[in-house]
């Protein structure tokens, strides 16, 4: 008996010494490639020029900075170049580039920094859905999964007709009127499964929803009436010794 | 300026070294200064080396066809005697 | 961006850091180890006993400066120039700190935290490389905070580092395997591997010379401050954030350079490494030549690592005075060209008008059969820009012996007025470092990006730190810095001269003003026009300086030559430019060294003797009747005086193949056999020297700038002779891309990795991001 224990005891292989795998290396954390890849789409000749309009608008922002560093303004003018095409093609920083008189690096350093700046095609929606941890506890999951049946596409992607892309964001400050989508500029807070659908068939007939909270209340007070704050506000002196 | 002549063909290259701040220098500097000028004015085609270097014996070197040479060391000797030993240097090599 | 102490505090302090730094690589080797012995020893000396006052009295290398602050690195007192950070004091106390992303030459970035130091009464660990001293700061480099603060950022670098050191160009002289043996823990604790592993990130390709393996990148970002900073081509970024962050060209982009290879320099791992001697060596093995470079006229000092008889790689060495720490691509990478196309042995033309291989012997009594047949009037010398002095000197001895006259170089200069008389007319007077000093620099007709980029990277370095003001004439090209462009030619150049320009003004405002003429400029027929207006304005300029009071000596004028040894060759006393050659139509040339093609066959006489030496069959090998095979620039014990007119001295790291020679020995051997008392009177290398000494005492004084004066007396020279007149035409640039850049010299020719690179650049400047 005693050797049968012993053999059984030798058998236990801790886990330090069990033979590795094939290692694997830390799965990508986000979704965009930090490298540039052209493709037929998104190249250097894929035309872009700012309109009359934007470019006096860049004037206006460049007018901000002092002289010499207008390389201050490139987010802003990024932005300015997103919101024009919608997203940002190469051929976009380059001009960018050219407008602040800056390396062509440097631009798309800045681009790649920030996740607000999409750089390959984005639908004319960007629908972005909240799912930290307080809209995931009021049900963003199902939000995320009501969008995806109803645009027929997965998180990351762009439907067909170039109108809606689904992605899934961090939190968007919105916690009180949670769970909430974000629709380029707009918020869409305190939702049900049926506001979404509503939100998306407006969209869909080109009609802009009203932002805000969808169930009645106006921003983050509670839904019940208040329930602090209910009296009249002191007024000044509140609270103060007399001698002040 | 007295002595400044055309030197003549057989003379086929003058290097002249000097310091360019010692004392025993002074004379080739003001040599450099004032003659030589006028003496490449009168020799265009003669090559006048002029090779500073510093705390050196100044020398004076004159090259003849086939490879012939001579120098001379310029120490503390004023431009004229210098002006004086080129001049004799161009009639050709001699032992020294 | 921050700069301790300006330009000349930092180059005082890099001095210093020499003392205690590996030259060629990094900061860390055994040396560090004893230092940080050292720096120990002296720590638990003062804490031995009571309390010992910290030693007084000044540090043995900064001397006290009127408002130096005290500091103190392990209880060892220093005094420093305000503004000094606290690892460039602790390097003036012989402590060196760890350090991955801090270069003495390169901005100040603070990302890699391997420099931690406990600072008392801080309660943090404070990155030395960017923290300024305080008075009475007392630091400890080696307290046990200290060393878990590096054991801790060293741990985190190597979480996220590929286990490749077997496989790893980098490893032997790699800082993160220095470092994590002096400083990092001894065990791992990562276990990480089992679950999500190491970041992998895709390998970038930015052309055929640097290798890039991004796994092994820990950001330290030096290769994007240099290409930013020294390079002036901003290619390299960092694109992404935090885990993601990727250090490349985020386009499929060249890394549009000549100076890119210097990143496989600083590059503290194995990220980017060399391309050509990938996988060929590790550094132990190799042997260390320190020489002199040839491939432009600046003389880098490079260091040549050779084993088993080849060369394996070039390395720079740090020299402030001529190319600090860089190198340019050319001089790094040229040596595979040593390699092909060589002449191994002697030739000469047989009866079919083939060239035969015969022996020395053969080789030197045919030629001299031939040469006795002809009077010295007759004959002729041409000598490329590759030759070493020792070698001209026994070439013009030879032929003056023989009564030949005419010997010239390739490369024209000026013959007009004093010519090459003074030495102040063909040197660059003001020294390259003169460059930092001047506050307004006029470059014509050069491309100096191309022809000296070692010194393009100093005028840059100039126009970031000291606001110099760069103005060209000549063609216009991209000189990585803003140039105030007046115009392509000669004309513009007369009217500066004649103060006659709007630029003028601001010329004759500067206090030092540098002038500096492209030899490219001086080589067709604007060329004499070119100098006489060059050395007219630079007189004018020098006497407003002087009228204004400064009793320094500034010299204005500079002239910076292509090739290495033109300068040598003018000190010696040859004539500059073919075009004596072509006037006399000789029956015996003697080439040496000159492929560029200047004199044809057509420019002699018909039945004309060629005789070639040199060590590449190129084009003068082509037109010759006899060759004669002679060493390259690695392969002797050779002087060559660079365009400041500094002789340097090269060494032998290899042997000539095959049965080539040294070249002055070839010389030597031939005058046995000429006519008459031509036999050279010196045996041995020291003899030869002794006769470089006649000619021109300096050759002999390696290492220094020996000045040249009487600027005066040029100008006078120039002046009453009547002023050249000039066609007006655009003084061309003769390299003006980056393509043109790589394939200059025979050497440079012969070379498969500089067609590479030629052909990259091309493809690169077909493609839509250009260069």
């Amino acid at each position: 008996m005693l050797p049968s224990i012993v053999r059984a005891a030798t058998r236990y292989v801790s886990p330090s010494t069990v033979s590795r795998g094939i290692a694997s290396s830390t799965p990508v954390l986000s979704s965009h490639l930090f490298v540039h890849r052209d493709t037929d789409y998104n190249n250097p000749d894929v035309p872009f020029e700012f309109s009359p309009d934007n470019m006096k608008r860049i004037e206006a922002i460049l007018a901000q900075f002092p002289d010499g560093h207008k390389r201050a303004g490139v987010i802003p003018i990024l932005d300015l170049a997103q919101r024009q095409h919608g997203w940002l093609p190469i051929s976009a920083m380059h001009k960018v580039a050219e407008v602040l008189d800056m390396p062509r690096m440097r631009v798309y350093e800045v681009a790649t920094f920030y996740t607000m700046f999409n750089r390959q095609p984005t639908g004319k929606y960007h629908v972005q859905v909240c799912t930290t941890t307080p809209c995931m506890l009021c049900g963003a999951e199902a939000v995320r999964e009501r969008l995806k049946e109803k645009l027929g596409i997965d998180k990351g992607q762009t439907t067909k007709d170039g109108m809606f892309t689904l992605s899934e964001v961090e939190c968007l400050g919105a916690c009180v009127n949670a769970p909430m989508i974000q629709v380029n500029d707009d918020f869409y807070e305190d939702l049900s499964l049926k506001d979404v659908d509503d939100i998306i068939d407006n969209l869909r007939a080109g009609k802009r929803p009203t932002p805000g909270p969808r169930n009645g209340r106006t921003c983050s007070e509670p839904i019940a009436g208040l329930t602090s704050l209910t009296e009249e506000p002191k007024g000044p002196g509140f609270g103060l010794q007399a001698g002040l | 300026m007295a002595g400044i002549r055309a030197l003549g063909a057989g003379l086929k290259e003058l290097r002249i070294h000097m310091c360019q701040k010692s004392p025993s220098s002074q004379g080739a500097r003001d040599f450099m200064e004032s003659f030589y000028v006028p003496l490449k004015q009168r020799n265009p085609e003669l090559p006048i080396l002029v090779r500073e270097c510093s705390e050196i014996e100044p020398r004076l070197w004159a090259r003849y066809g086939y490879g012939a040479e001579t120098s001379v060391p310029l120490s503390n000797m004023n431009k004229e005697s210098i002006m004086q030993k080129i001049n004799e240097f161009a009639s050709g090599p001699r032992m020294r | 961006m921050f700069h301790p102490g300006g330009v000349h505090g930092a180059r005082h302090i890099a001095q210093s850091l020499h003392h205690v730094k590996n030259a060629i690589r990094g900061t860390c080797s055994s040396k560090l180890l004893m230092q940080q012995k050292a720096a120990a020893a002296v720590a638990v000396e003062s804490k031995k006993g009571t309390v010992t006052p910290p030693p007084t009295g000044p540090a043995p290398t900064a001397p006290a400066a009127p408002n130096s602050v005290e500091v103190y690195i392990d209880d060892k007192m220093v005094m420093v120039e305000p503004g000094t950070t606290v690892l460039q004091a602790a390097a003036l106390a012989g402590v060196e700190i760890p350090r991955f992303c801090y270069h003495d030459r390169l901005s100040i970035a603070g990302n890699c935290r391997m420099c931690l130091v406990e600072v008392e009464k801080s309660v943090k660990p404070v990155a030395s490389c960017a923290m300024p001293v305080m008075k009475g700061m007392r630091v400890k480099t080696n307290s046990p905070m200290t060393r878990k603060a590096r054991e801790g950022v060293m741990e985190f670098l190597l979480m996220n580092h590929p286990l490749d050191c077997p496989i790893c160009d980098q490893g032997g002289e790699c800082d993160l395997q220095d470092q994590s043996m002096m400083f990092g823990s001894d065990r791992s604790r990562f276990t990480d591997i089992k679950f999500d592993g190491k970041r992998a990130v895709e390998d970038k390709n930015i052309g055929p010379l640097i290798k890039t393996i991004m796994n092994r990148c820990i950001h330290c970002t030096r290769c994007i401050r240099f290409g930013s900073e020294v390079a002036g081509v901003d290619d390299l970024g960092t694109t992404g954030r935090g885990n993601e962050m990727q250090v490349g060209t985020y386009v499929e982009k060249l890394f549009a350079s000549e100076l890119s290879g210097n990143v496989i320099d600083l590059c503290p791992v194995g990220a980017l490494t060399s391309k050509p001697y990938a996988f060929t060596y590790r550094p132990w093995e190799l042997r260390k030549h320190e020489s002199v470079d040839v491939m432009d006229g600046l003389g880098s000092a490079i260091l040549v690592n050779s084993r088993g008889g080849e060369i394996i790689r070039i390395l720079p060495r740090v020299h402030e005075g001529i190319n600090e720490e860089w190198i340019s691509d050319k001089t790094r990478f040229v040596y595979d060209g040593l390699k092909r196309q060589r002449l191994t042995q002697p030739m000469l033309k047989n009866s079919q008008g083939l060239l035969e291989p015969v022996d020395w012997e053969d080789a030197l009594s045919g030629i001299a059969a031939r040469i006795n047949r002809v009077p010295g009037q007759e004959m002729a010398a041409l000598v490329g820009g590759l030759c070493d002095v020792e070698a001209l000197t026994a070439l013009k001895d030879l032929m003056n012996r023989l009564g030949c006259e005419t010997l010239c170089t390739e490369e024209s200069f000026p013959m007009n007025a004093a010519g090459t008389d003074l030495r102040s007319n063909y040197l660059l007077n003001t020294k390259i470092t003169g460059v930092e000093e001047a506050d307004l620099v006029l470059l014509i007709g050069t491309n100096i990006r191309f022809e000296a980029p070692v010194l393009n990277a100093r005028i840059r370095k100039a126009y970031l730190h000291n606001n110099l003001r760069i103005a060209s004439i000549g063609e216009r090209v991209d000189l990585r810095y803003e140039t105030d462009f007046l115009g392509d030619s000669v004309h513009v150049l007369a009217q500066l001269a004649d103060g006659d320009h709007k630029y003028s003004e601001i010329l004759s405002k500067a206090k030092k003003p540098m002038i500096i003429v492209g030899s490219s400029s001086l080589q067709h027929g604007d060329g004499t026009a070119v100098l006489a207006n060059a050395i007219v304005l630079a007189d004018s300029l020098r006497s407003k300086m002087s009228s204004n009071g400064d009793e320094s000596d500034w010299k204005v004028l500079n002239v910076l030559h292509r090739h290495a040894n033109q300068v040598g060759a003018l000190d010696l006393g040859y004539k500059a430019g073919p075009s004596a050659i072509k006037q006399m139509q000789p029956k015996v040339l003697f080439m040496m060294g000159a492929d560029d093609g200047v004199v044809q066959r057509r420019d002699l006489a018909g039945d004309a003797f060629v005789i070639y030496q040199g060590h590449h069959g190129d084009k003068g090998a082509e037109m010759a009747d006899a060759v004669l095979p002679g060493a390259a620039y690695t392969e002797k014990y050779a002087t060559y005086v660079n365009t400041e007119g500094r002789a340097q001295r090269g060494n032998v790291a290899v042997t000539p193949p095959g049965m080539a020679r040294e070249d002055w020995k070839i010389l030597r051997a031939l005058s046995e056999f000429v006519r008459g008392s031509s036999v050279l009177p010196y045996d041995s290398l020291d003899e030869v020297r002794k006769r470089l000494a006649e000619i021109a005492p300096h050759l002999t004084r390696y290492g220094q700038v020996e000045d040249a004066n009487y600027f005066r007396q040029s100008k006078d020279l120039v002046w009453n002779a009547a002023r050249p007149g000039h066609s007006g035409q655009t003084l061309p640039a003769q390299q003006r891309e980056l393509e043109d850049f790589y394939m200059t010299n025979t050497i440079s020719r012969a070379s498969r990795t500089m067609a590479k690179c030629v052909t990259a650049a091309r493809h690169q400047k077909s493609t839509r991001y250009g260069l």
